[in-house]
């Protein structure tokens, strides 16, 4: 079995998870800084093994955790890794916020990040037992998500949602501007594509910019892209 | 753009307390790993107006010395 640590918490990852990527780490990173935040209720959406809400609770997060995932085993995996740490948390498995129909919180953490399908199709990120929907432009999920979240928070909530410009983000961003009466670029990290990807599907990625499926840069020999993590709060009525 | 710019670009993009030398690299520079080099890169691109963007070896120049004399074999280094 795979495992993946954050500062000292470790967890187990299983097949049927998403292994976390610098995205929770970059989550993370913002989120242990905001210490007005510690005794949020959150919920950890698209939990995966449960790393960002475990890391969070371990480095001083009080309030109760709430966590799902579209996979009923990833679910599981994030049980059972808190469980590791005698950590209390309530998991249900089900698509977005589907699970959570009645229930609001202080904090919602999305940690599904779309991409373009067709880069999706090409990457190495998305394993065959791991759900990557989210349209030709990579936009959908994230925007369903930034739609739904609104009757998800309570008063003075705030939605954290990671974006990786291998998607059409600008659209992410107009929808989650539409919605919110502030929406700010909270962390950012810049990534390469990987050479030997780019070198072998060279025409997926030109036709992908060509279509402004993907909005990445061409610099210094390599296709470079960015996750950036949001956060938006104030949802206009 | 000078050598002690370059070096201080690096030493921001490391997060570097102590200052960079211009004998450091990869090998002795812990933080100094993948992304650290792109985010080396993307503080070279900007203080260059993009005009380091289009010099592929800057990829590889995984010390202070080769970015420096990179750019200097494009004619972005002063004096």
């Amino acid at each position: 079995m795979k495992s993946f640590e954050y500062e000292d918490t470790i967890v187990d990852v299983h097949d049927g998870s998403f292994f976390p990527t610098e995205t929770s780490k970059l989550i993370i990173d913002y989120l242990k800084e905001q210490k007005e935040l510690y005794d949020s209720s959150l919920l950890d959406l698209g939990c995966g093994c449960g790393i960002v809400s475990l890391a969070l609770k371990r480095l001083g997060f009080s309030g109760p955790v709430y966590a799902s995932d579209i996979s009923e085993s990833a679910v599981n995996n994030a049980i059972e890794n808190f469980k590791k740490y005698d950590i209390e948390i309530t998991g249900k498995a089900g698509s977005m916020l589907d699970p959570w129909e009645d229930k609001s919180f202080d904090l919602i953490i999305d940690d599904v990040s779309g991409i373009a399908e067709s880069i999706a199709k090409i990457s190495p990120w998305f394993g065959t037992s791991i759900s990557c929907e989210s349209g030709s432009d990579g936009t959908e999920l994230t925007t369903q998500i930034i739609c739904n979240s609104t009757k998800h928070l309570k008063e003075g909530g705030r939605l954290i949602f990671p974006i990786l410009t291998l998607s059409n983000y600008p659209k992410i961003i107009d929808v989650a501007e539409e919605i919110f009466e502030e929406v700010k670029l909270v962390n950012k990290q810049v990534f390469q594509f990987p050479l030997d990807l780019a070198a072998k599907h060279k025409d997926v990625l030109e036709k992908a910019i060509e279509t402004k499926d993907i909005i990445v840069d061409y610099k210094f020999g390599m296709y470079i892209w960015e996750t950036q993590i949001y956060e938006a709060v104030k949802p206009i009525k | 753009m000078n050598k002690e710019q370059i070096l201080t670009l690096i030493q921001e993009a490391l997060d570097q307390k102590e200052p960079v030398l211009i004998t450091d690299s990869s090998q002795n520079l812990e933080p100094w790993d993948s992304l650290a080099q792109l985010q080396i890169l993307m503080k070279i691109d900007q203080a260059t107006d993009g005009k380091a963007a289009n010099i592929a070896e800057l990829a590889i120049a995984l010390s202070a010395q080769s970015i420096v004399d990179t750019l200097s074999a494009h004619g972005l280094i002063d004096g």
